[in-house]
């Protein structure tokens, strides 16, 4: 077989090692662009109506900027960068349009959260390009023309350069503490206090869902904010990666549906109200947003081959995953079969060891929660629905699904071997990837325990198995779609209630409905329960 | 008898003191033992030129025109050649359709950047040189090094029977007008050099029977980098893999089909 080989691939385009993979699109911001977007930009409508006056002597590169910082605070790193390269191309003297590239080229323009989960889950942080760098030095050099840049404004790019800095020890408080002497200067700067509130959003520590350090005060910045400037893109946006994960995630309800309005034109504004109401249990609403989303962004790649399919698949795969948890099992296995068959990995996807976020991995990760989650199991071992992927992660999870499949059928043989392969494939996460610990796998190991344990006639060791595979998921990183595809408890839940176990039913789905609200199939097993309960009273 | 055996130490010594020059350089031409190589600039010593050297038969066993190679240059000889790898992380197969070298090449019919139908059986009796390029490549070191590289083509070339052909990889972006504006840009001037495109399925086929693979990604294409040369009766007489040639190099390739005549 002769080969050919890429001969764009340099050293320092991407990376050889393939351990080193990027995060792509994922924990749901859109992936910044390997390489520096080709100019003309063009102006483009409901991106968000954002004005931040800059000096310049140019009307239209004014305009540009705008435009990039609207899509900036949208996530969408390409548009951004691509419109603030045509701010300085229109006036080369203008350092800040140079800081909007520093801000968004190096692929880490994101809620804080989202790039320690990368670093816990990845091994390593956020894409990082040198062009972000490369930016940081030619605003800081006409920064120091007299003239063209005012005293605010050369604060902005100190911190952005602190950001970028090589030599930096810690660039993150570097940056922040850059951010608050912006503040100090100029406390009612907008966008420097959206700047600090993303940096300091940190998330919440599970399964208690308590606020880490910096979180409760970018909640308190976006609040405030709230109330000024309702109408700025950025702001809902926030609110809505703030509040996700949090004990008040339905406070963003409101303003998570007028986000989608003001930047109608980006997917990732239609999509991202989804992410609130699937914490609130509006399944409905949610899918309603990621369907928008998904219609948008489905014609945008169509009509674009360079658009790239990062942004998508998370989308969809999330869209299934509301669908599921609606109880809509139909649609929720075709989203997902509708992502793998449409939309092919690329041969560099292929190519990586792990490649979690790529469009095949993903819509098979959905396809078996769907068949998981509402027990399809002949639909599982049918050799077809399920897309088999040569990647250890993909593998793994295969192996769970029928694992618990010929649990549910009572192959106890056969479970056991599928057992086996979830065992090898889980430690060759661990030896290949970064996800050295692979916690969600060792969740699945113990959940597919507990069910054979079941499945044996061992009920009462099988269901403290299963508590104890769910009281560990309850604690792994949160993630949107969850890193586990259906709560433990959920299943749990069934288990015990076709064993007429009612009260450890009642608490297995009360554990589900509490992380996952108005969970169908929860919902469905406490009516079941309710009916069975009622049988029993009325002796039959 | 003396003076016999001085001579012989002389031509010895001649022979092993002849200049070697570590350089790189395309294949024009292989017919063993010799071998035909556009060979770059030696600093200080020598042009860039094209000249034959002899070489060891098993040096030149997986050679053929378009093969990018850097070598030993010593005196009239060619030793230690080497065929030029491409960096890469991805190995990919080429595609079933590629054509191999003396094959015809099928027609194909695009539009041109002056929105002028192009067919590919219209140029008999030209030698043509075929590239794959999209405007929006970023990497300058690609698309547009090739790009630069036919810009110097059409000069050396102008009013010859020779015709340059860029065609879109992205077609669904670079239409006409986009094509014209890269024209412009490169300052094609639409009759040595013709940029064309066309419709996707139409520009894949083309690209596979050249060896071409390329699939979209966030932001950009990536691809291989095949350019090909045709001779006038429509077979295909080389191919070189990569970007990184001279133009002069292609130059003397194309010059060289062409006077095989």
């Amino acid at each position: 077989m002769r080969l050919i080989y890429l001969a764009l691939l340099t050293g320092a385009l991407f990376a050889a090692d393939t351990k080193k993979e990027s995060l792509g699109g994922g924990l749901c911001t859109p992936p910044v662009d390997k390489a520096s977007p080709s100019l003309p930009a063009h102006l483009m409508p409901e991106m968000g109506n954002v004005h931040w006056a800059i000096t310049t002597s140019n009307p239209e590169a004014q305009k540009f900027f705008d435009q990039g910082v609207s899509q900036m605070h949208s996530f969408w790193a390409r548009e951004a960068e691509r419109s603030f390269l045509q701010a300085a191309q229109l006036d080369p003297e203008a350092p800040m349009p140079w800081f909007g590239v520093a801000m968004v080229a190096a692929g880490d323009y994101r809620p804080q959260f989202q790039s320690e989960a990368g670093v816990q889950l990845f091994g390593q942080g956020i894409n990082t390009n040198p062009r972000a760098t490369a930016a940081v030095q030619r605003a800081l050099k006409l920064a120091e023309t007299p003239g063209k840049a005012t005293a605010v404004e050369k604060l902005y790019i100190k911190a952005i350069a602190a950001r970028r800095s090589l030599k930096s020890k810690n660039s993150y408080e570097e940056y922040v503490a850059g951010l608050r002497e912006v503040l100090k200067v100029s406390p009612q700067e907008v966008e420097a206090r959206l700047f600090l509130a993303l940096q300091l959003m940190r998330g919440y520590v599970q399964p208690d869902k308590t606020p880490r350090v910096g979180t409760m005060e970018s909640v308190a910045i976006i609040r405030q904010l709230l109330k000024e400037f309702p109408d700025h893109p950025g702001v809902p946006h926030y609110m809505i990666h703030g509040w996700e994960g949090s004990t008040f995630a339905a406070e963003a309800e409101k303003p998570a549906g007028h986000y989608a309005t003001l930047a109608a034109g980006i997917p990732h504004a239609l999509h991202m109200p989804g992410h609130i109401f699937s914490q609130t249990g509006k399944w409905n609403e949610a899918a309603k947003y990621f369907e928008l989303c998904l219609a948008k962004e489905t014609g945008m790649m169509k009509a674009d081959a360079l658009y790239g399919t990062g942004h998508h698949a998370h989308n969809a795969h999330y869209l299934s995953m509301s669908y599921s948890f609606n109880g809509d099992f139909d649609r929720a296995l075709q989203t997902a079969a509708d992502l793998y068959k449409d939309w092919k990995n690329t041969p560099r996807e292929d190519t990586q060891i792990d490649a979690a976020r790529a469009p095949a991995q993903q819509a098979q990760f959905a396809i078996l929660r769907a068949l998981v989650q509402h027990e399809k199991w002949d639909q599982l071992l049918d050799g077809q629905t399920v897309p088999v992927i040569n990647k250890a992660r993909p593998r793994a999870w295969h192996a769970w699904g029928m694992a618990l499949a010929y649990a549910a059928k009572g192959d106890i043989a056969m479970a056991r071997k599928q057992e086996e392969l979830l065992d090898l494939a889980a430690e060759e996460v661990r030896k290949t990837t970064f996800d050295h610990d692979a916690p969600e796998l060792a969740v699945a190991r113990i959940e597919v325990r507990g069910h054979v344990q079941i499945a044996e006639g061992r009920v009462d060791d099988g269901m403290r198995t299963l508590t104890q595979a769910s009281d560990r998921e309850s604690r792994l990183v949160y993630s949107e779609p969850s890193w586990f595809p259906r709560p433990v408890a959920e299943g749990m839940g069934w288990a015990a209630l076709r064993r007429n176990r009612l009260p450890d039913a009642k608490r297995a789905f009360a554990i589900a409905l509490k992380q996952y609200p108005a969970d169908a199939r929860a919902l469905e097993g406490m009516r079941e329960i309710t009916k069975a309960k009622s049988a029993s009273a009325a002796g039959l | 008898m003396a003076s016999y055996w001085l001579l012989v130490i002389l031509l010895v010594l001649a022979a092993g003191c002849a200049a070697r020059h570590h350089t790189s350089g395309l294949v024009l031409a292989v017919k063993a033992p010799m071998v035909t190589i556009s060979h770059a600039e030696i600093p200080g010593k020598m042009p860039a030129m094209a000249m034959d050297f002899r070489a060891a038969p098993t040096e030149l066993r997986d050679l053929r025109p378009g093969s990018r190679i850097d070598f030993v240059m010593s005196g009239a000889q060619a030793k230690r050649i080497r065929l030029l790898g491409m960096e890469s992380d991805i190995p990919l197969k080429k595609p079933a359709e590629t054509l191999k070298l003396g094959d015809e090449v099928p027609n194909f019919t695009f539009t041109d950047h002056r929105e002028q139908p192009f067919q590919l059986a219209s140029a008999r009796g030209k030698v043509v040189a075929v590239n794959f390029i999209y405007t929006r490549c970023p990497l300058p070191e690609v698309c547009p090094r090739l790009a630069s590289h036919f810009a110097r083509l059409q000069k050396r070339f102008a009013g010859e029977d020779v015709l340059l052909l860029s065609i879109t990889l992205d077609p669904q972006y670079d239409t006409v007008p986009v094509l014209d504006e890269y024209a412009r840009r490169w300052r094609a001037d639409g009759h040595t050099w013709r940029l064309l495109t066309g419709d996707l399925r139409g520009v894949a086929a083309v690209a596979a029977r050249f060896g071409m693979v390329y699939w979209p990604e966030q932001g950009l294409l990536t691809h291989t980098s095949m350019t090909g040369v045709i001779d006038q009766q429509g077979r295909l007489r080389a191919i070189i893999e990569g970007s990184s040639y001279q133009a002069q190099q292609l130059g003397d390739l194309i010059e060289r089909i062409r006077d095989k005549r």
